[in-house]
């Protein structure tokens, strides 16, 4: 119990969320999942953190993807991991196999709400549906300029 | 009365003749015993290299030893402490115990072991003797016998034919009843029956409603036939069932009991036993089976306060059928040097159980979402539950194989009597678990409505263990020539004893509530640092507890030549070394439940003597007990206790008793005998931090008793002086509580023979 609420005194202390309603998610555990490499940039330091997951789903039809990072430990002071959702990302083309993505102005989503102070900004990525997949993308998580690369079965 | 002729004319046609039955006992009277009439005892009590105390039927009646936790002291380094309810029986021995689960004293009642401990508490009646016998009796008793074993014999008609009764009342309405015949239509036949009833109002006040916690009924059945069928076998069949309904757990925060929910425990327990002597000239077969159900439910208000926090029902049914052999030579096979016996025991119980937890509002509240929301701002948000209660529900199967065989051996050799014995002990037990809790929690204002969070931990896990218990005893007689008036014997033994492991299934819920909140968690995405796993299966299993026991003492037997005095003394020292001890602990925090962990080494060194006289119609009793028990090695990863003295178990015990029979010539009134003792506790350590404890305290008891035969008056006070004292303490949800110990109480009473 002693962890439990010292979770919630650091993980607010860190997040600071705002949100009014609960947001659906198109993201299910069959959705594509890849693991890589993600920086955070954090107080003029390059923080990586290897072995982070991350699960896309696209829908073609509707222009949009959503890309959920999984477990997610931004800097090494966070005394929790968190699902974290960036919904309605546009695609922006398709050239053969590859699929290019951008966002800005995201509210991304997680523990059930969402984070204003983290909106997302300068998101740009691209998926490369090869043998095995690669997942890239970077952007700003409010402040915190922040990068991934990851591999996967693909799409 | 002419139901019993009926029954008496229907059992008679089972008579017959024979040259053979239950001879031992036909020597006994109800105040001493020439012999023990265990079937595994084959030395008689001055030779057997470890300490014994008895009581016998008188004695017990007069003294109203009524249970088995009122030898508590009376047995040096013995302590059974009364709190709780009649579920508890925590048994301290030599500075070792154990509250939950798998006690270090056995318990045989006509050489049945108990095989639940939950049945420990039982009143006792017409038991024509108790023996406990003090050290490891690890070789012919086994499982749980680390400390000792706890032998009572019931009353048969070998040894009595009559009719005995006793009513009684005294102090918070106690009532006491109890009937019970004995015959013997022909040599080769008896049987007995028994029906007992008491009932007290209780003696401790709910402050919460003004009402009495402990108010307590309960009822006893014994039915005993023995029959010689030829001059080989004989058979004896016993039936004993009770049943409890009663109060309980009257614990106080250190002024007052007061609590909402109800506390309550009722039981019953069946046992029938067969058993089966076939001798002939070469060798004697003992085969003694039993089948024994225990059916019991307990309801605790577990935060023990007027809050309304959580509640446990736990409710049991169990079932254990145990087999044993004894096979020692017949009188023709033994040489003057050389006797033995050999034996097999085998058990299989199951029990199943049922223990959820209830949460009610003050609990969720308080344990749960204050210890959340203390920690969220204000402006960010609160987490709520819609309920105010919900239930963690914990059910338990689980099922114990045993099986061991085992020898000893007596080598007599001019005035050296060496014993050598060992068990091969094997036991297996598994457990299925299913513990499963669902709450709706809300986010606010993140979320806009409930969620539904579903959690299930359920599995299996099982043990065994493989056990090899030797022992060795060499004893020389100090006095030639066999003086029968005077006996001087000194003794030296090794033992090894062991305490089976188990399961900690008290600890579930605490495991589900972990795992509730870790689950509530992952369903917002959000996940601990580290491991979430606060306990997990890995708790609920414990390994036994071994101990291996270094004895010497010395007994001292004088009789007068005119037989007017008696003396009788016994002396001994001893050193139990023990591995992965078996302690109870509170899990962290505010937690619900409690736990057995193996912690490590611990050992105790001691000093036991017992002394009674006797001269003419003067009896005196002495007994001390001292027990220096320590861990040697315990850590709990928070703290070191290494060095500290082992928690709940008492420094000394000592007990004086001083009994004068006036007899009353030309009267009526054929003899007035008056009684009087004092029990001495030394000081309890409470914690393992050794910073709680009771001190030493004294308990001054008396009775007298008017012998108008065939009728006996009992006048009895017990903690004369009201003596304030504390029994036992623990702390839950942050609260330490604790249970006195009885005031002053009387009763009067009579009892009839005939």
């Amino acid at each position: 119990m002693k962890q439990i609420s010292m979770f919630f005194l650091m993980l607010v202390t860190a997040l600071m969320p705002v949100s009014c309603s609960k947001v659906e998610t198109e993201i299910t555990r069959e959705s594509p999942k890849y693991q890589g490499d993600m920086t955070v940039e954090y107080e003029g330091s390059l923080v990586s953190t290897s072995g982070v997951s991350v699960q896309v789903e696209v829908n073609e039809d509707a222009g949009m993807l959503d890309i959920k990072m999984l477990k997610v430990k931004f800097v090494p002071q966070m005394p929790v991991k968190l699902d974290v959702l960036i919904p309605s990302v546009k695609i922006d083309s398709k050239e053969g196999d590859t699929i290019f993505f951008s966002g800005e102005g995201i509210v991304p989503i997680a523990m059930g709400g969402k984070f204003e102070k983290f909106t997302v900004t300068g998101l740009e990525g691209k998926i490369v549906n090869a043998s095995p997949s690669v997942l890239s993308f970077s952007l700003n998580f409010g402040e915190y300029p922040t990068s991934y690369v990851g591999t996967g079965s693909g799409i | 009365m002419d139901i019993l002729l009926s029954l008496t004319l229907m059992l008679s046609a089972f008579a017959g003749n024979a040259d053979t039955g239950p001879d031992m006992e036909m020597r006994d009277t109800l105040s001493e015993s020439i012999a023990v009439s265990s079937v595994k005892q084959l030395l008689p009590l001055e030779k057997l290299a470890s300490p014994v105390t008895t009581v016998y039927l008188t004695e017990m009646e007069y003294k109203g030893l009524n249970n088995p936790n009122d030898l508590s002291v009376f047995v040096p380094n013995l302590f059974m402490p009364d709190y709780g309810s009649s579920m508890t029986s925590s048994i301290y021995m030599r500075g070792f115990g154990s509250r939950i689960d798998n006690p270090v004293v056995g318990f045989y009642i006509d050489d049945v072991p108990v095989m639940n401990k939950n049945s420990y508490d039982l009143d006792m009646m017409d038991i024509r003797r108790a023996d406990f016998f003090r050290g490891p009796q690890g070789t012919l008793y086994g499982r749980n016998s680390m400390c000792g074993v706890l032998s009572l014999n019931t009353l048969s008609p070998a040894s009595f034919q009559g009719y005995r009764a006793e009513l009684s009342y005294g102090a918070a309405n106690e009532v006491k009843a109890r009937f019970s015949a004995y015959y013997r239509p022909s040599e080769t036949f008896g049987f007995s029956v028994l029906a007992g009833y008491r009932h007290s109002d209780g003696l401790y006040e709910n402050a919460y409603d003004g009402s009495k916690c402990d108010p307590s009924n309960s009822l006893t059945f014994r039915f005993r036939l023995d029959k010689t069928l030829s001059d080989k076998v004989y058979i004896e069949n016993s039936v004993y069932s009770s049943g409890i309904i009663q109060g309980g757990w009257p614990y106080n925060d250190g002024r007052i009991i007061s609590y909402n929910d109800t506390c309550s425990y009722r039981r019953m327990n069946f046992t029938e036993a067969f058993k089966l002597k076939y001798s002939d000239e070469r060798f004697v077969l003992n085969s003694i089976t039993s089948w024994q159900f225990l059916a019991d439910e307990m309801k605790l208000d577990q935060d023990f306060t007027p809050a309304s926090m959580f509640t446990l029902k736990q409710s049991q049914i169990e079932n254990a059928i145990t087999q044993e052999f004894v096979l020692r030579p017949a009188e023709p096979w033994k040489n003057e040097w050389l006797d033995w016996q050999g034996g097999f025991f085998g058990f299989f119980k199951y029990n199943s159980m049922s223990a959820p937890v209830n949460f009610k509002k003050d609990g969720i509240r308080e344990l749960i979402l204050d210890n959340i929301n203390g920690n969220i701002p204000d402006d960010i948000g609160e987490l709520h539950f819609m309920e105010d209660n919900f239930t963690i529900g914990s059910d338990f199967g689980i099922a114990t194989l045993g099986t061991a065989v085992y020898g000893e051996s007596y080598f007599t050799w001019k005035r050296w009597l060496l014993t050598a014995g060992v068990r091969f002990d094997f036991e297996w037990t598994g457990m299925d678990y299913a513990s499963d809790g669902t709450v709706h929690y809300m986010f606010v204002p993140t979320m806009s409505g409930y969620r539904e969070n579903t959690t299930v931990y359920a599995g299996s896990t099982a043990n065994s263990y493989f056990e090899i218990l030797p022992k060795l005893s060499l004893m020389y007689d100090l006095i030639p020539d066999k003086n029968p008036r005077t006996g001087i014997k000194a003794y030296g033994a090794i033992s090894k004893g062991y305490k089976s492991g188990g399961f900690n299934t008290q600890i579930f819920s605490d495991i589900l509530q972990n795992k509730m909140m870790v689950s509530l968690m992952n369903d917002l995405g959000v996940y601990l640092d580290g491991g979430t796993d606060f306990m997990s299966a890995e708790h609920t299993t414990y390994k036994p507890e071994n101990s291996w026991n270094f004895e010497l003492g010395m007994s001292f037997h004088h009789k007068s030549s005119d037989g007017s005095h008696i003396l009788d003394s016994d002396l001994s020292v001893f050193r139990i070394n023990c591995v992965n001890q078996q302690v109870t602990l509170f899990p962290p925090g505010k937690s619900t439940g409690r736990m057995m962990a193996n912690v490590g080494k611990s050992r105790s060194c001691g000093i036991e003597m017992e002394t009674s006289y006797r001269w003419k119609h003067l009896k005196t009793g002495l007994s001390f007990g001292y027990a220096d028990a320590v861990f040697l090695d315990y850590d709990d990863g928070n703290n070191d206790y290494s060095g500290n003295r082992i928690p709940y178990s008492p420094e000394y015990t000592a007990m004086a008793d001083l009994s004068y029979e006036i007899p009353v010539p030309d009267c009526f009134l054929r003899d007035i005998v008056l009684n009087m003792n004092y029990r001495l506790c030394g000081r309890i350590w409470w914690d393992d931090a050794n910073t709680l404890s009771q001190p030493a305290y004294g308990i001054l008891s008396a009775n007298v008793v008017f012998d108008v035969n065939p009728v006996k008056i009992i006048f009895r006070g017990e903690n004369l002086t009201g003596t304030r004292y504390d029994l036992f303490w623990f702390r839950s949800v942050g609260n330490d509580f604790y249970q006195s110990g009885r005031p002053f109480t009387w009763s009067v009473g009579l009892s009839f023979e005939i």
